[in-house]
Protein backbone atom coordinates (compact mmCIF):
# COMPACT_ATOMS: atom_id res chain seq x y z
CA UNK A 1 0.00 0.00 0.00
CA UNK A 2 1.24 3.46 -0.69
CA UNK A 3 2.28 5.75 2.17
CA UNK A 4 -0.06 8.40 0.54
CA UNK A 5 -3.16 5.49 1.28
CA UNK A 6 -1.83 4.47 4.56
CA UNK A 7 -1.97 8.58 5.28
CA UNK A 8 -5.74 8.61 3.66
CA UNK A 9 -6.79 5.34 5.60
CA UNK A 10 -6.08 7.16 9.25
CA UNK A 11 -7.33 10.20 8.47
CA UNK A 12 -10.45 8.39 7.66
CA UNK A 13 -10.68 6.65 10.86
CA UNK A 14 -9.59 9.15 12.96
CA UNK A 15 -12.48 10.19 14.31
CA UNK A 16 -13.86 7.37 15.31
CA UNK A 17 -10.55 5.53 16.22
CA UNK A 18 -10.73 6.56 20.03
CA UNK A 19 -14.63 4.90 20.16
CA UNK A 20 -13.15 1.65 18.64
CA UNK A 21 -9.63 1.23 20.24
CA UNK A 22 -10.30 3.14 23.24
CA UNK A 23 -12.23 1.23 25.88
CA UNK A 24 -11.68 -2.44 26.45
CA UNK A 25 -8.20 -2.52 25.09
CA UNK A 26 -7.12 0.28 26.48
CA UNK A 27 -8.50 -0.39 29.97
CA UNK A 28 -7.07 -3.98 30.01
CA UNK A 29 -3.75 -2.96 28.44
CA UNK A 30 -3.03 0.03 30.59
CA UNK A 31 -0.76 -0.96 33.10
CA UNK A 32 1.46 -2.67 30.54
CA UNK A 33 2.09 0.14 28.68
CA UNK A 34 2.46 2.18 32.08
CA UNK A 35 5.21 -0.62 32.90
CA UNK A 36 6.84 -0.47 29.17
CA UNK A 37 6.64 3.69 29.20
CA UNK A 38 8.40 4.07 33.06
CA UNK A 39 11.59 3.71 31.11
CA UNK A 40 11.39 6.46 29.36
CA UNK A 41 14.67 8.81 29.40
CA UNK A 42 16.55 10.94 27.57
CA UNK A 43 15.97 12.27 24.03
CA UNK A 44 12.39 9.88 22.85
CA UNK A 45 11.01 9.29 19.72
CA UNK A 46 7.18 8.02 20.23
CA UNK A 47 6.17 6.22 16.65
CA UNK A 48 2.17 6.91 15.70
CA UNK A 49 1.15 8.93 18.47
CA UNK A 50 -2.44 8.14 17.18
CA UNK A 51 -5.15 10.04 18.65
CA UNK A 52 -2.67 10.26 22.09
CA UNK A 53 -4.54 7.69 24.05
CA UNK A 54 -1.38 6.27 25.07
CA UNK A 55 -0.48 9.91 26.85
CA UNK A 56 -2.46 8.63 29.89
CA UNK A 57 0.08 6.34 30.48
CA UNK A 58 3.21 8.39 29.81
CA UNK A 59 5.42 9.09 33.11
CA UNK A 60 5.25 12.79 33.48
CA UNK A 61 7.89 15.53 32.68
CA UNK A 62 9.48 13.75 29.85
CA UNK A 63 10.49 15.52 26.14
CA UNK A 64 8.81 13.41 23.92
CA UNK A 65 9.36 13.78 19.90
CA UNK A 66 6.05 11.91 18.89
CA UNK A 67 5.39 11.04 15.20
CA UNK A 68 2.14 10.05 12.86
CA UNK A 69 1.48 9.97 9.62
CA UNK A 70 -2.15 11.17 9.78
CA UNK A 71 -2.63 15.29 10.34
CA UNK A 72 -6.11 14.41 11.83
CA UNK A 73 -5.13 11.97 14.28
CA UNK A 74 -2.81 14.04 15.54
CA UNK A 75 -5.73 16.94 15.32
CA UNK A 76 -7.48 14.36 17.71
CA UNK A 77 -4.72 13.89 19.53
CA UNK A 78 -4.03 17.81 20.26
CA UNK A 79 -6.05 17.86 23.93
CA UNK A 80 -4.32 15.08 25.34
CA UNK A 81 -1.05 16.61 24.00
CA UNK A 82 -1.97 20.40 26.13
CA UNK A 83 -2.73 17.73 28.95
CA UNK A 84 0.22 15.97 29.22
CA UNK A 85 2.88 17.54 32.28
CA UNK A 86 5.84 17.77 29.95
CA UNK A 87 6.86 18.37 26.62
CA UNK A 88 5.29 16.78 23.63
CA UNK A 89 6.54 17.64 19.96
CA UNK A 90 4.35 16.44 17.51
CA UNK A 91 5.61 16.19 13.34
CA UNK A 92 3.34 14.79 11.00
CA UNK A 93 5.13 12.40 8.94
CA UNK A 94 6.23 9.10 7.59
CA UNK A 95 8.33 6.34 9.42
CA UNK A 96 9.87 5.48 5.89
CA UNK A 97 10.54 9.53 5.47
CA UNK A 98 12.00 10.47 8.80
CA UNK A 99 14.17 13.67 8.48
CA UNK A 100 15.89 13.53 11.94
CA UNK A 101 20.10 13.03 11.97
CA UNK A 102 21.33 9.04 12.30
CA UNK A 103 21.91 8.06 15.95
CA UNK A 104 19.42 11.17 17.13
CA UNK A 105 17.27 9.70 20.10
CA UNK A 106 18.45 7.41 22.96
CA UNK A 107 15.11 5.63 23.14
CA UNK A 108 12.08 4.67 20.79
CA UNK A 109 9.00 3.64 21.82
CA UNK A 110 5.93 2.06 19.48
CA UNK A 111 2.44 1.26 20.64
CA UNK A 112 0.13 -0.99 18.17
CA UNK A 113 2.15 0.46 15.18
CA UNK A 114 3.77 -2.44 13.79
CA UNK A 115 0.45 -3.67 12.66
CA UNK A 116 0.26 -0.89 10.43
CA UNK A 117 3.48 0.19 8.82
CA UNK A 118 3.13 -0.60 5.27
CA UNK A 119 6.71 -2.25 4.77
CA UNK A 120 7.38 -2.97 8.87
CA UNK A 121 11.08 -4.18 8.09
CA UNK A 122 11.95 -0.94 6.24
CA UNK A 123 10.35 0.85 9.07
CA UNK A 124 12.43 -0.59 11.30
CA UNK A 125 15.59 -0.31 9.92
CA UNK A 126 14.59 3.42 9.37
CA UNK A 127 14.36 3.43 13.56
CA UNK A 128 17.26 1.79 13.78
CA UNK A 129 19.25 4.42 11.66
CA UNK A 130 17.95 7.36 13.79
CA UNK A 131 18.40 5.27 17.68
CA UNK A 132 22.04 6.01 18.95
CA UNK A 133 23.91 3.00 19.37
CA UNK A 134 22.98 1.24 22.36
CA UNK A 135 19.82 2.88 22.52
CA UNK A 136 16.69 0.94 23.23
CA UNK A 137 13.90 -0.14 20.93
CA UNK A 138 10.65 -0.60 23.65
CA UNK A 139 7.15 -1.84 21.54
CA UNK A 140 4.12 -2.78 22.39
CA UNK A 141 2.27 -4.58 19.68
CA UNK A 142 0.03 -7.05 18.08
CA UNK A 143 1.36 -9.98 16.01
CA UNK A 144 0.29 -12.72 14.64
CA UNK A 145 0.52 -16.19 16.77
CA UNK A 146 2.61 -19.47 15.59
CA UNK A 147 0.64 -21.61 17.25
CA UNK A 148 -3.14 -23.24 15.44
CA UNK A 149 -5.97 -22.30 15.06
CA UNK A 150 -4.59 -18.94 16.41
CA UNK A 151 -2.37 -18.07 13.15
CA UNK A 152 -4.98 -19.36 10.91
CA UNK A 153 -7.79 -16.80 13.32
CA UNK A 154 -5.40 -13.71 13.11
CA UNK A 155 -4.37 -14.66 8.90
CA UNK A 156 -8.60 -14.69 8.49
CA UNK A 157 -9.13 -11.44 10.57
CA UNK A 158 -6.58 -9.49 8.73
CA UNK A 159 -8.31 -9.91 5.21
CA UNK A 160 -11.16 -7.62 6.48
CA UNK A 161 -8.87 -5.42 9.02
CA UNK A 162 -6.76 -4.54 7.08
CA UNK A 163 -8.55 -2.98 4.73
CA UNK A 164 -9.80 -0.20 8.01
CA UNK A 165 -7.18 -0.26 9.85
CA UNK A 166 -4.27 -2.93 11.03
CA UNK A 167 -3.21 -6.27 10.31
CA UNK A 168 -3.12 -9.05 12.62
CA UNK A 169 -0.89 -11.41 11.25
CA UNK A 170 2.46 -9.11 11.08
CA UNK A 171 5.88 -11.51 12.57
CA UNK A 172 7.11 -8.40 14.53
CA UNK A 173 9.63 -9.93 16.59
CA UNK A 174 11.24 -11.48 13.78
CA UNK A 175 10.66 -8.21 11.60
CA UNK A 176 12.91 -6.75 14.44
CA UNK A 177 15.36 -8.47 14.31
CA UNK A 178 15.86 -8.61 10.59
CA UNK A 179 16.05 -4.36 10.99
CA UNK A 180 19.27 -5.33 12.55
CA UNK A 181 18.50 -4.69 16.67
CA UNK A 182 19.32 -7.38 19.14
CA UNK A 183 16.49 -8.47 21.04
CA UNK A 184 16.45 -8.52 24.77
CA UNK A 185 13.27 -9.56 26.31
CA UNK A 186 9.92 -10.42 24.59
CA UNK A 187 6.44 -10.53 27.14
CA UNK A 188 4.01 -12.61 26.17
CA UNK A 189 0.54 -10.29 27.76
CA UNK A 190 -2.11 -12.68 25.34
CA UNK A 191 -1.46 -15.81 24.16
CA UNK A 192 1.45 -14.99 22.07
CA UNK A 193 -0.62 -12.23 20.12
CA UNK A 194 0.08 -9.23 22.43
CA UNK A 195 3.47 -8.30 23.53
CA UNK A 196 5.85 -6.40 24.77
CA UNK A 197 9.29 -6.25 22.84
CA UNK A 198 12.93 -4.94 24.26
CA UNK A 199 15.28 -4.44 21.57
CA UNK A 200 18.41 -2.31 21.46
CA UNK A 201 21.13 -0.79 18.73
CA UNK A 202 24.12 -2.81 19.08
CA UNK A 203 27.19 -0.83 20.25
CA UNK A 204 29.56 0.52 17.37
CA UNK B 1 -18.40 -30.14 8.68
CA UNK B 2 -15.76 -28.51 6.70
CA UNK B 3 -18.54 -26.07 5.68
CA UNK B 4 -19.20 -25.26 9.04
CA UNK B 5 -15.95 -24.39 10.34
CA UNK B 6 -15.36 -21.08 7.86
CA UNK B 7 -19.05 -20.81 8.72
CA UNK B 8 -18.55 -20.60 12.49
CA UNK B 9 -15.22 -18.59 12.20
CA UNK B 10 -17.27 -16.32 10.06
CA UNK B 11 -19.82 -15.48 12.58
CA UNK B 12 -16.94 -15.57 15.60
CA UNK B 13 -15.54 -13.03 13.20
CA UNK B 14 -18.34 -10.72 13.50
CA UNK B 15 -19.49 -11.03 16.83
CA UNK B 16 -15.23 -10.60 18.05
CA UNK B 17 -15.08 -7.49 16.13
CA UNK B 18 -18.27 -5.84 18.36
CA UNK B 19 -16.73 -8.01 21.14
CA UNK B 20 -13.45 -6.75 21.20
CA UNK B 21 -14.22 -2.58 20.67
CA UNK B 22 -16.08 -3.16 24.34
CA UNK B 23 -14.24 -6.00 26.22
CA UNK B 24 -10.74 -5.84 25.24
CA UNK B 25 -9.65 -6.31 21.41
CA UNK B 26 -8.16 -9.55 21.52
CA UNK B 27 -8.57 -10.63 24.59
CA UNK B 28 -12.30 -10.80 23.12
CA UNK B 29 -11.95 -11.56 19.47
CA UNK B 30 -9.82 -14.75 19.99
CA UNK B 31 -11.92 -16.60 22.51
CA UNK B 32 -14.91 -15.77 20.43
CA UNK B 33 -13.41 -16.78 17.26
CA UNK B 34 -11.92 -20.17 18.77
CA UNK B 35 -15.46 -20.78 20.09
CA UNK B 36 -17.04 -19.74 16.50
CA UNK B 37 -15.00 -22.35 15.15
CA UNK B 38 -15.15 -24.79 17.60
CA UNK B 39 -18.83 -25.06 17.72
CA UNK B 40 -19.31 -24.99 13.61
CA UNK B 41 -17.51 -28.20 13.79
CA UNK B 42 -19.22 -29.73 16.36
CA UNK B 43 -22.30 -28.72 15.29
CA UNK B 44 -21.88 -29.23 11.66
CA UNK B 45 -20.58 -32.49 12.18
CA UNK B 46 -22.82 -34.07 14.61
CA UNK B 47 -25.58 -32.39 11.88
CA UNK B 48 -23.68 -34.82 9.49
CA UNK B 49 -24.43 -37.65 11.18
CA UNK B 50 -28.18 -37.58 12.85
CA UNK B 51 -30.87 -35.28 13.11
CA UNK B 52 -30.52 -32.56 15.69
CA UNK B 53 -33.57 -30.64 16.67
CA UNK B 54 -32.97 -26.57 16.99
CA UNK B 55 -32.65 -26.59 20.80
CA UNK B 56 -29.90 -29.92 20.83
CA UNK B 57 -28.05 -28.00 18.36
CA UNK B 58 -28.08 -24.57 20.55
CA UNK B 59 -27.08 -26.66 23.45
CA UNK B 60 -24.17 -28.35 21.63
CA UNK B 61 -23.30 -24.90 20.12
CA UNK B 62 -22.96 -23.19 23.35
CA UNK B 63 -20.97 -26.17 25.04
CA UNK B 64 -18.55 -26.33 22.34
CA UNK B 65 -18.55 -22.51 22.41
CA UNK B 66 -17.20 -22.76 26.32
CA UNK B 67 -15.09 -25.67 25.18
CA UNK B 68 -13.48 -22.80 22.79
CA UNK B 69 -13.12 -20.30 25.71
CA UNK B 70 -11.33 -22.70 27.85
CA UNK B 71 -8.87 -24.16 25.39
CA UNK B 72 -7.68 -20.47 24.78
CA UNK B 73 -7.61 -20.29 28.50
CA UNK B 74 -5.38 -23.21 28.83
CA UNK B 75 -3.49 -22.00 25.91
CA UNK B 76 -2.93 -18.51 27.02
CA UNK B 77 -1.79 -19.91 30.57
CA UNK B 78 0.91 -21.93 28.56
CA UNK B 79 2.17 -19.57 26.39
CA UNK B 80 1.73 -15.99 28.54
CA UNK B 81 5.17 -14.50 30.16
CA UNK B 82 8.56 -13.45 30.04
CA UNK B 83 11.40 -14.92 27.20
CA UNK B 84 14.46 -13.31 26.81
CA UNK B 85 16.46 -13.66 23.46
CA UNK B 86 13.82 -15.57 21.84
CA UNK B 87 12.32 -15.78 18.21
CA UNK B 88 8.45 -15.76 18.77
CA UNK B 89 6.11 -14.33 16.79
Amino acid sequence: MADADTRAKWDRIAPHFDFMAGRGAEARWKPFKQQLFSHMEGRILFLALGTGLDIATFPPGRDITAIDISPRMLEQARPRIEAYPGTIRTECIDVHAMPFAPDHFDQIYTSCTFCSVPRPVEGLRALHRVLKPGGGLFMFEHTGSRYYPFRYMLNAMTLLTERAGPAMNRRTVDNVRAAGFKILEVNNIFLDVVKTVTAFKAPV
Amino acid sequence: MFAMMPLGMLTGLVLSFIAGIWLGAMEAMVPIMVSGELSGMVVGMICAMDVLSFRQAALLGAASGLAGILLVWLANGMLRGISRETGIG
